[in-house]
């Protein structure tokens, strides 16, 4: 196993799909020359070419419909979002584009299009570059949304991205470009996507989360496992399409659940886990879903503030012992 | 304006009444207070004072109907008050309450909520929807719905997590005994697991009341016909015990030989009878007072158990059936018992019985003679026993059955000289195979 960042296994995700299939192209702000904000696409210039890998201008809505248009005629373009902040400004594009072409062409023409990028808060960006996006896209039929928390997940998922025919939003976090951890050395390394995969197996609660959350539930589950408690950590990967049997299977175990999610409290992806989980499996639940979010406020800049709105590991272990009855 | 007079709840637990009599005539003056008819309920015959004032414009139940709570059963108005459009709207809906069918609430519904004509046992944990009126106290069942009832004794909601409740559910707790410990006392599974079904309901801290359970039209004519035969026959009693090893085997190589029937011991036992009252006409009678009737056939009785309670179908002609095709007509009449589908001549006209508790572990019992046959033959299990076999003791198997017999229409001599014959032919089995 290798043990790499998450931005490096990102751009080993590119550079073998470019490799791999001509068609893949990168485009975005500052991917080219500069080698990407966050340095995912570094070398990918240098590799493939201005061709391959285009910087734009700071015209979100226009790349993302530039690059629709390449999907609709044979290409399989990867649009960076530098983040996901700025990418509000395409909702057009890739809500009335991307996601309802297929159906309004009766199928004739498919979008193979990933939008990535990082996705929710960093550190004192304040208000306008803090927002966890995910509920907004979950809810437009013809997206499928992913969201890995490992570098190996990264890599294996973004790969089945790319070659997925259908649109995906690939959200990344900032803060996690850094962390390293084992990834696969598999030649070709490819997660299927609408899978969960269970990060810690347990028999007493079910943490539900994905990417910047799965962290604070493993962080829970470790400091519940010295009280004697066992938490299963389910780690989403794909918001949408949603694998419910996985996480039916895990709440017919324990009985409990905890969801985790960046975002804020109103219709996020936790209320809709939660409604679906006592939809189907009400006689299976000995107490009420309960959910971990950010405080329903726009982020904070200053420092300690940020750190009270945002979800931690605390929250996480107070909402499982809510769940346990545990007082 | 007419006012429609609704069934009234007089008793709470009711969820429908009778119509006993009317205590008002048509045309007649009624005044709030006034007696207007005699309601039967779950409890007793009660008169139902008019609430309302006008006069008896129509009646929609007539005496010895019943209907659910709400539904019309009298219209009060002006003298002279033309009431057809009302009677055209509600006629047929308390038809079909009088059918059985969807009660017919009346306008307003301030009346109980929707029961179903007979309380049917519910054995889902249906979250009954809050009754605008009072609390309705479980009605009478034996399913574990009631134990269950989202309500306690006191009408308070029984907070439980879904699980407990499944768990209380699949194990027959009763909720209501149940000290919860979730916030504000919810019941949660840890409260629940450990507990043993039943044993709640002595615990509970509610009142605890007798259930009063109706008897039924069926359980009233097994009450009457057996107590006239108990006490108008004079039972006596014969018992014997067969070596069982022979009956076994027979049974496992008619088993292994064919699939068309599987044979259990109790076809074995009826079909040994068929058999043995061939030669043994004196047994196969009916005590008729001044006579006595020998059956041409062997009508063969066998009772079933129903949740209801006992029904005896009838095999006719069984000496003439083989023991596959006795099976199979068996199998028919049993299934047709259990779906209450038997006609009346599916079950009368018996010459001669079986009973059988062999399945619940009982080596013996005596049963009461289901006339018109003179005799009944009580069969005991299959049990392991010691068998003695050419002054030999051998591990084996036993069995014993004991005849009933009417004294009035057979002696013990001729009694215990069919039964010898019976031993015979369960113990030398292959010869019920012969005919």
């Amino acid at each position: 196993m290798q043990k790499i960042s998450f931005r490096e296994a990102l751009n080993q995700a590119l550079k073998e799909e470019m490799a791999r299939d001509a068609a893949v192209f990168l485009m975005g702000e500052e991917v080219g020359e500069y080698n990407g904000a966050y340095k995912v696409s570094e070398g990918l210039l240098d590799q493939f070419g201005p061709k391959r890998v285009i910087d734009t201008p700071i015209t979100e809505l226009s790349f993302a419909g530039v690059g629709i248009g390449a999907a609709m005629n044979g290409l399989r373009p990867v649009i960076e979002m530098m983040t996901f902040n700025f990418c509000i400004l395409a909702l057009d594009q890739i809500f009335n584009g991307a996601a309802k072409m297929r159906l309004m062409s009766g199928g004739q023409y498919t979008v193979p299009i990933v939008f990535r990028g990082p996705n929710g808060a960093a550190h004192m960006l304040s208000a306008q570059h803090s927002t966890a996006t995910e509920n907004w896209f979950v809810n437009v039929p013809g997206l499928k949304v992913v969201s890995p928390s490992t570098p190996n997940d990264a890599k294996g998922l973004l790969k089945a991205s790319i070659r997925d025919d259908d649109p995906v939003i690939f959200l990344e976090s900032e803060l996690m470009y850094n962390m390293v951890g084992e990834v696969s050395d598999e030649a070709d390394y490819v997660l299927p996507l609408g899978k969960c995969h269970i990060k810690r197996a347990g028999t007493d609660v079910t943490i539900i989360s994905y990417s910047k959350g799965i962290h604070h539930a493993l962080g829970a589950a470790e400091a519940l496992a010295k009280d004697g408690i066992s938490a299963e950590v389910v780690d989403l990967r794909t918001l949408r399409p949603l694998d419910m049997d996985t996480i039916a299977k895990s709440v017919r175990k324990t009985h409990r659940v905890v969801t985790v999610e960046e975002g804020t409290p109103m219709a996020g992806m936790g209320a809709e886990l939660a409604y679906r989980i006592q939809h189907a499996l009400f006689d299976q639940l000995d107490a009420p879903v309960t959910r971990v979010t950010s405080l329903d406020v726009p982020m904070p800049y200053a420092e300690n503030l940020e750190e009270l709105v945002q979800p931690s590991p605390r929250d996480v272990v107070a909402a499982c012992n809510a769940v346990l009855y545990r007082s | 304006m007419a006012t429609l007079v609704e069934m009234p709840r007089l008793s709470d637990t009711m969820v429908e009444g009778t119509v006993a009599e009317w205590l008002k005539n048509l045309g007649d003056m009624v005044n709030p207070g006034d007696g207007l008819a005699d309601i039967e309920t779950d409890k007793a015959i009660m008169t139902f004072e008019s609430f309302d004032e006008g006069v008896l414009l129509h009646i929609f139940v007539e005496p010895g109907g019943t209907v659910p709570l709400g539904t019309p059963i009298a219209a009060l108005g002006e003298p002279g008050e033309d009431i057809a459009a009302v009677i055209a709207e509600w006629a047929p809906k308390v038809e079909a309450a009088l059918a059985g069918d969807a009660p017919a609430e009346a306008a307003g519904g301030h009346a109980a909520p929707a029961a179903p004509a007979t309380p049917a046992p519910a054995s889902a944990p249906a979250p009954a929807p809050a009754p605008a009126v009072a609390p309705s106290a479980p009605v009478v069942t034996q399913s574990t719905g009631a134990l269950n009832a989202p309500h306690d004794d006191d009408g308070r909601r029984i907070k439980a997590s879904p699980l407990a409740r499944r768990i209380a559910i699949d194990r027959g707790i009763d909720l209501r005994g149940v000290a919860g410990t979730g916030p504000g006392g919810r019941i949660i599974k840890r409260d629940v697991e450990g507990l043993e079904p039943g044993r709640q309901l002595r615990r509970s801290s509610a009142a605890r009341t007798d259930e009063v359970v109706r008897v039924t039209q069926m359980r009233k004519t097994i009450a009457r016909r057996l107590l006239a035969s108990k006490q108008g026959a004079p039972h006596y009693y014969l018992t014997i015990t067969i070596n069982a090893g022979p009956l076994m085997a027979l049974r496992k190589q008619i088993n292994a030989a064919q699939e068309r029937q599987k044979i259990s011991y109790n076809d074995l036992v009826m079909k040994a009878c068929a058999v043995a009252l061939q030669d043994h006409p004196e047994v196969n009678v009916a005590w008729e007072g001044d006579t006595i009737r020998r059956f041409a056939g062997v009508h063969l009785g066998f009772a079933v158990a129903l949740p209801e309670g006992l029904i005896t179908p009838v095999v006719r002609d069984a000496d003439q059936l083989p023991l596959v095709g006795m099976a199979q007509e068996i199998r028919r009449l049993a299934g047709l018992a259990k779906d209450m589908k038997l006609e009346s001549a599916d079950y009368t006209g018996n010459s001669f019985c079986v009973s059988n508790l062999g399945m619940y572990g009982i080596e013996e019992f005596t049963a009461i003679i289901n006339p018109p046959a003179a005799c009944i033959l009580a069969v005991g299990g299959l049990r392991p026993d010691a068998v003695v076999v050419d002054g030999e003791v051998l591990a084996g198997h036993k069995m014993s059955m004991t005849l009933s017999l009417d004294h009035r229409a057979v002696d013990g001599a001729t009694g215990a000289a069919f039964l010898k014959d019976l031993k015979m032919v369960l113990e030398q089995p292959l010869s019920m195979l012969l005919d």
